[in-house]
């Protein structure tokens, strides 16, 4: 079933182009009947423990199949409720752009995948969907943009995503391999395995860079901010809302099976630490909407981790709510800045100073988020806080104090940003602001979302005492750590205690940040992992510019060299595997002894090679070249191979005269290589040469078998009458290879005589022009 | 066997067709032959007859078994596509397309054998029919300059690769005696291996790599793909590079089974360098054909990582890999080449705005860049996928883990490409290719997409 409406999803995401011919404008509208529809059907079903499964792929287990276990189906309809009130602005959003179309069909894509993920049991499935969120999120940011240095963000949170992905599939390519099952429920049954095991490590490690990737934790943490070119609507759900949960997501349902593992936990607290810290500095010294709230965001999810690393019960429920809380007061705060930039045509917030009154409907979205926000009561993101709070302060370890300041210090940036958000953007009252008013509230379409959203941050907020929300958080924190949960306590009042003090002296350390700290940017210098990014693109260019300017020059003598050296590489290697080398110096003692003319032959050899190299002239290079094959002819002949050496001689004889009526038409001779550069394919073609030499007296050192001479020589003699093994072999064993070497050589002589009569192509050319002109 | 009869029977007539003056009927003619070729061959599936010649038993040179039916069913059928292709491309050059027709019939030739030689005599054969034609193919145009280099240089180089070919054939043979697969496999599998086998087994991995363009043995590749015609490149770039993976294959899964061990280093070294050099400079290519050119390269590193995992039976993911591979190839030139034909430019620029000029097209080029880096759900991401896990399988690690990082290199430069379609502003002029372009390309999207989902069938055939 859900399969079905994934695959009926993204039906619709590839029609929505067709779809926009007809409903226009109204094409979110429509679309949003989608996510509708997959909310009342999560809505109907209700979380349970079935599975459902579709087997795809047998021979590696991979199955398409989805659960709605608590943890997946609140996430499904926190996703499915989020879209359609996206879907729906987006509606109204797209209709001032070109592309609607195109528009929708990635967010369809997004969403489908993203349900994808949280209802996925298999977790090659769900990498499937995960790469396309990746995907559908770069089509988003880049689509729409026809400026260089969005389609670069665009490529960046490509790189990176897809890549983390990718190293998540070898986490689970050898999880795969220990456990023998890609289904996460047998994963978590049989977590045993991996306790101890050598594979462990990395499979924490590479699942966590998928997770770390999607999530923007530092390292990675960099292309969140450079991903706010997409539009407002795609900024607040996935960028805020849904996608980068995607990485906290997996985190929670892989903690039954690797949560006890030390480094899984002790990465999470680390990199989610320094991310929180990172994000929320950053986060006030932006001016640019969007990166504010860019760097809040990447703040928020660092808690997020750094509270699943920190592992306690509580901890945990107060990382659901958070969740929860964030994404509401974050979607909203996006979408009242894209209808802020909207209306008054600027991103920068030093400029944007206005009054409540000016838009009323947005003003109240924002106030409404950035109060939750801020984490004032009765809204959830008190809850939220408190309960980390709360957690911090129960856990009691060191560490727990620790990550208790630094998770202050981030809720009082949040406040900072929450005060700009709302007080200095809808200031209360009329005062003159000494802008220029050009704003009027938008149309309700763009207005309706951000409210919903931030009332709904509100209600849940107050319900929050209400059994059966708690029960619903409870079971969902119990689906990541199943021991010890009864019931999350999210009521607005505990008396007063340690959380409650600490919230209300972060509001009030914000309230006086936000007094004190000019709102100034402070140019972001390029740092870091996003440093390290950019410096490996350069000099992976670098290196390719360099690879193609200094080899791949078209020239085959530098290829032939470059090639020539690899070889001797690899014939050390070969030496290397075969061992025992002969004893090179036994051999070359042996002083030889050839008869005169014979040195005269071996002697020609190296001489005419060196005047090849250094001659000027072709017919020089050629004679000198034919010196060469025809005193291997006599040496085989000497050795008693009369034919090995009549072919040698005959192939010599055509190669000369092939090249020299090839010479005859050539222009004159050029030097192409620089003066001394001969040198160099000198001391290759002799290191070449040298290496050669030695793998043949390697090889003729060592006995070879003699099945051959044995066979041969017996069989010449026995069936072929014949006394001279090689003239039975060449007339009687391969008789028909003679006669086809000897129809060889026709057709080659046949060749050279065509070559012969051949006019000159360049003559012809020459007197048909003289014709015409 | 009668597969390789009427391969070669159709060669003959495309010449002959010359003389009785049919060429208007000629690609119908052969397209048709090719069905027949194709069902031919898949009837044959499973019966591993013995072949034969009027009653002379070929035993000992050519075998037909599940594997080589296989392949030869598939370079079949991107034969038919190209030819489909080669209908429209043809019209526009000068007329030589009988000659054409039969060189590549007799590629195709090449290729049966090199899918089901059982002997080395017959391994050469096979390479040197593919090689020699493709020489002839690539200097195809004669009055063009950069073709005759290509071809020139193509022929230089493999050459080369042809003397190291023959030279490790003949140490093998010395060390064992016989040209005979099987036999070879039982002096392989005997161990305490002479140190002339090994020499020669190198001597002959060298070739293969300089025929699979493995770096860095790959020099001739991008010169030649970017100064052959189009087509021809569609053609080297797949049926001949998919060609020499099975023969490779073949070779070293029957023959050398026990000798691969001895030579995994040289394989793990040369594998790493063709994925990350071809990947690397793939990046900062303009040319379309050289991109391609590169990123064949960097394919031809992971088919090696299938090569490297022989000990666990990894041929049917090599199958899967060369479909996906060859299947997206031919699609990516059967809607580029109309691009390069109407911008009369063969760079990425061309494809500027494709997106808006023609969104079908764009569209369809996007389906297929997607299968070549590797995006789920195309038949590219399962084929990285199959070869990855019996990388694992086998405890190949480290060259799995280089594999991935150079699988997120590859996204870069194919998303290069498809931004250029839709970022970009077009130019106005107009791209409008014929109905076989569209079919053919079509086609190989639709393809991608299915093999992509159901791959079940596919992968299979082989177990």
């Amino acid at each position: 079933m859900i399969l079905l409406i994934l695959s009926i999803g993204l039906l619709i995401a590839f029609l929505s182009p067709s779809l926009h011919r007809i409903a226009k404008d109204n094409l979110g509208l429509l679309l949003a009947i989608y996510p509708l529809s997959f909310l009342l059907f999560l809505l109907s079903r209700g979380s349970s423990a079935t599975v459902e499964t579709h087997t795809w792929i047998e021979r590696f287990n991979i199955n398409f199949s989805f659960q709605l276990n608590e943890l997946g189906w609140l996430f499904g309809v926190l996703v499915s409720f989020f879209a359609i009130f996206i879907f729906v602005y987006a509606s109204k959003y797209m209709s001032y752009y070109k592309g609607a179309g195109r528009f929708f069909l990635a967010l369809c894509m997004f969403f489908t995948a993203m349900m994808g993920i949280v209802l996925s049991e298999n977790l090659i499935s769900l990498f499937l969907f995960w790469e396309m969120t990746s995907f559908s999120s770069f089509l988003l940011i880049g689509f729409f943009h026809e400026d260089e240095s969005s389609r670069r963000s665009a490529m960046q949170s490509m790189v990176i995503t897809v890549g983390g992905g990718l190293f998540f599939l070898l986490g689970v390519l050898l999880l795969g391999h220990v456990v023998g099952s890609y289904e996460i429920r047998d994963v978590i049954a049989q977590k045993d395995l991996l306790i101890g095991h050598s594979f462990t490590p990395y499979i924490v490690g590479l699942i966590l860079m998928g997770a770390m990737t999607k999530s923007a934790q530092f390292p990675f943490h960099f292309w969140l901010p450079n991903a706010m070119a997409a539009p407002t609507p795609v900024s607040a759900f996935l960028h805020s809302a849904t996608m980068v949960k995607a990485g906290v997501f997996l985190v929670m349902r892989m903690y039954p099976a690797l949560g006890w593992n030390e480094i899984f936990t002790t990465v999470l607290l680390l990199s989610g630490a320094i991310t929180m810290l990172l994000g929320a500095w950053r986060s006030v010294v932006r001016l640019e909407l969007k990166a504010i709230l860019a760097n809040t965001t990447i703040s928020a999810l660092g808690i997020i981790m750094m509270f699943l690393g920190l592992g306690t019960a509580k901890a945990i429920a107060a990382a659901v709510v958070f969740l929860f809380a964030h994404a509401f007061y974050k979607a909203t705060l996006f979408l009242v800045a894209g209808n802020v930039i909207k209306a008054k045509k600027d991103k920068n917030i030093g400029n944007l100073a206005g009054n409540f009154k000016d838009m009323p409907q947005t003003g109240l979205a924002s106030w409404l988020g950035a109060l939750s926000m801020a984490g004032m009561i009765p809204f959830l993101g008190f809850l939220g806080k408190e309960l980390l709070y709360g957690s911090a302060f129960e856990a009691g370890s060191l560490i727990a104090y620790i990550l208790l300041g630094a998770t202050f210090i981030s809720s009082a940036f949040f406040v900072v940003v929450a005060l700009r958000f709302s007080w200095y953007l809808f200031k209360p009252g009329s005062q003159d602001t000494g802008h220029e008013l050009n704003s009027k509230e938008l149309p309700f379409g763009l207005t309706l979302s951000p409210l919903v959203f931030s009332i709904g941050g509100l209600t849940l907020g107050l319900i929050g005492s209400l059994a059966f929300v708690q029960d619903k958080i409870a079971a969902m924190a119990g689906t990541i750590l199943p021991e010890a949960f009864e019931k999350v306590d999210l009521g607005l009042w505990h008396g007063i205690n340690g959380a409650l003090i600490l919230s209300i002296i972060t509001l009030i350390v914000g309230f006086l940040l936000f007094k004190n700290l000019n709102m100034r940017e402070s140019k972001r210098p390029v740092v870091g992992s996003e440093k390290s990014y950019f410096a490996f693109l350069s000099n992976m260019n670098k290196l390719a510019s360099f690879h193609y300017q200094q080899m791949q020059t078209g020239y085959l003598r530098n290829y032939l060299g470059v090639t020539l050296l690899f070889l001797v590489v690899m014939i050390g290697v070969a030496v290397y595997i075969v061992g025992q080398p002969a004893p090179l110096n036994e051999i070359l003692t042996v002083p030889p002894e050839y008869p005169f003319y014979q040195q005269v032959i071996i002697l020609s050899i190296p001489i005419a090679v060196g005047i090849i190299f250094f001659t000027n002239s072709r017919v020089k290079a050629i004679i000198t070249l034919g010196i060469v094959g025809f005193s291997l002819a006599l040496i085989f002949i000497y050795y008693g191979a009369p034919d090995v050496a009549i072919t040698q001689l005959l192939v010599e004889t055509l190669t000369v005269v092939f090249f020299v009526i090839i010479l005859h038409k050539l222009p004159e001779f050029k030097t192409f290589a620089p003066k001394y550069g001969n040198v160099g394919y000198f001391v290759i073609s002799l290191i070449f040469g040298l290496a050669m030499t030695y793998v043949m007296i390697q090889v003729m050192y060592f006995d070879i078998p003699d099945t051959l001479k044995g066979y041969f020589g017996e069989a010449s003699y026995l069936e072929g009458k014949g006394k001279n093994i090689v003239n039975v072999i060449l007339v009687d064993f391969r008789a028909l290879d003679t006669m086809g070497e000897i129809a060889v050589l026709a057709i080659a002589a046949t060749g050279v005589i065509s070559m012969l009569r051949l006019k000159d192509h360049s003559e012809l050319n020459k007197s048909s022009n003289k014709k015409v002109s | 066997m009668n597969t390789l009869i009427l391969c070669v029977g159709l060669g003959l007539f495309c010449l002959v067709a010359e003389l009785i003056n049919i060429r208007k009927l000629l690609l119908p003619i052969l397209l048709v032959g090719l069905g027949v070729l194709f069902v031919f061959t898949l009837t044959t599936w499973g019966t591993e007859l013995p072949p034969s010649i009027w009653g002379f038993s070929m035993e000992t040179m050519i075998r037909f078994d599940n594997f080589s039916i296989a392949f030869s069913a598939l370079a079949i059928f991107i034969t038919a596509l190209v030819f489909m292709l080669a209908i429209d491309y043809y019209k526009t050059e000068e007329n030589h397309i009988t000659d054409y027709a039969s060189i590549l019939m007799f590629t195709l030739t090449g290729a049966l054998v090199l899918f089901s030689y059982w002997n080395m005599a017959m391994l050469y054969l096979g390479i040197e029919i593919v090689s020699i034609s493709m020489y002839i193919m690539a200097g195809s145009r004669k009055f063009d300059t950069r073709s005759n280099e290509a071809g020139f240089k193509y022929f230089l180089m493999g050459a080369f690769a042809s003397g190291f070919l023959l030279m490790g054939i003949a140490m093998v043979y010395g060390a064992t005696g016989s040209f005979v697969i099987e036999e070879i496999a039982l002096y392989a599998n005997g161990g305490n291996l002479s140190p002339l086998f090994i020499t020669g087994l190198v001597l002959i991995l060298i070739a293969f790599f300089f025929k699979v363009s493995a770096v860095p043995f790959h020099f001739w590749s991008p010169d030649v793909y970017e100064g052959s015609p189009a087509l021809v490149t569609a053609f080297m770039s797949t049926l001949v590079k998919i060609t020499m993976f099975g023969a490779f294959y073949r070779l070293l899964s029957l023959a050398f089974p026990g000798a691969i061990s001895e030579v995994y280093t040289i394989l793990f070294i040369v594998a790493t360098l063709t994925m990350s050099l071809g990947n690397l400079i793939a990046i900062t290519q303009v040319s379309f054909k050289r991109i391609l050119a590169y990123s064949g390269i960097s394919h031809a590193g992971y088919m090696l990582i299938a090569i490297m995992a022989i000990p666990v039976d990894s041929s049917a993911a090599l199958f899967y890999y060369t479909i996906s591979y060859a299947i997206a190839g031919v699609g990516i030139f059967a809607a580029a080449i109309p691009v390069f034909f109407f911008m009369n430019n063969e760079k990425v620029e061309a494809f500027n705005g494709l997106g808006k000029k023609n969104p079908a097209l764009a569209f369809i080029i996007t389906i297929l860049m997607l299968s070549m880096a590797g995006i789920p759900p195309f038949a590219g991401f399962l084929a990285k996928y199959y070869v990855f896990s019996k990388a694992v399988e086998f405890n190949l690690y480290a060259i799995t883990i280089i594999a991935i990082i150079n699988s997120i290199i590859g996204v870069y430069y194919y998303f290069k490409v498809i931004l250029a379609m839709y970022t970009q502003e077009p130019d106005g002029i107009e791209v409008k290719p014929t109905t076989l372009y569209w079919t053919v390309a079509i086609a190989c999207a639709l393809l991608v997409i299915v093999i992509g989902i159901l791959p079940n069938t596919l992968m299979g055939l082989m177990s």
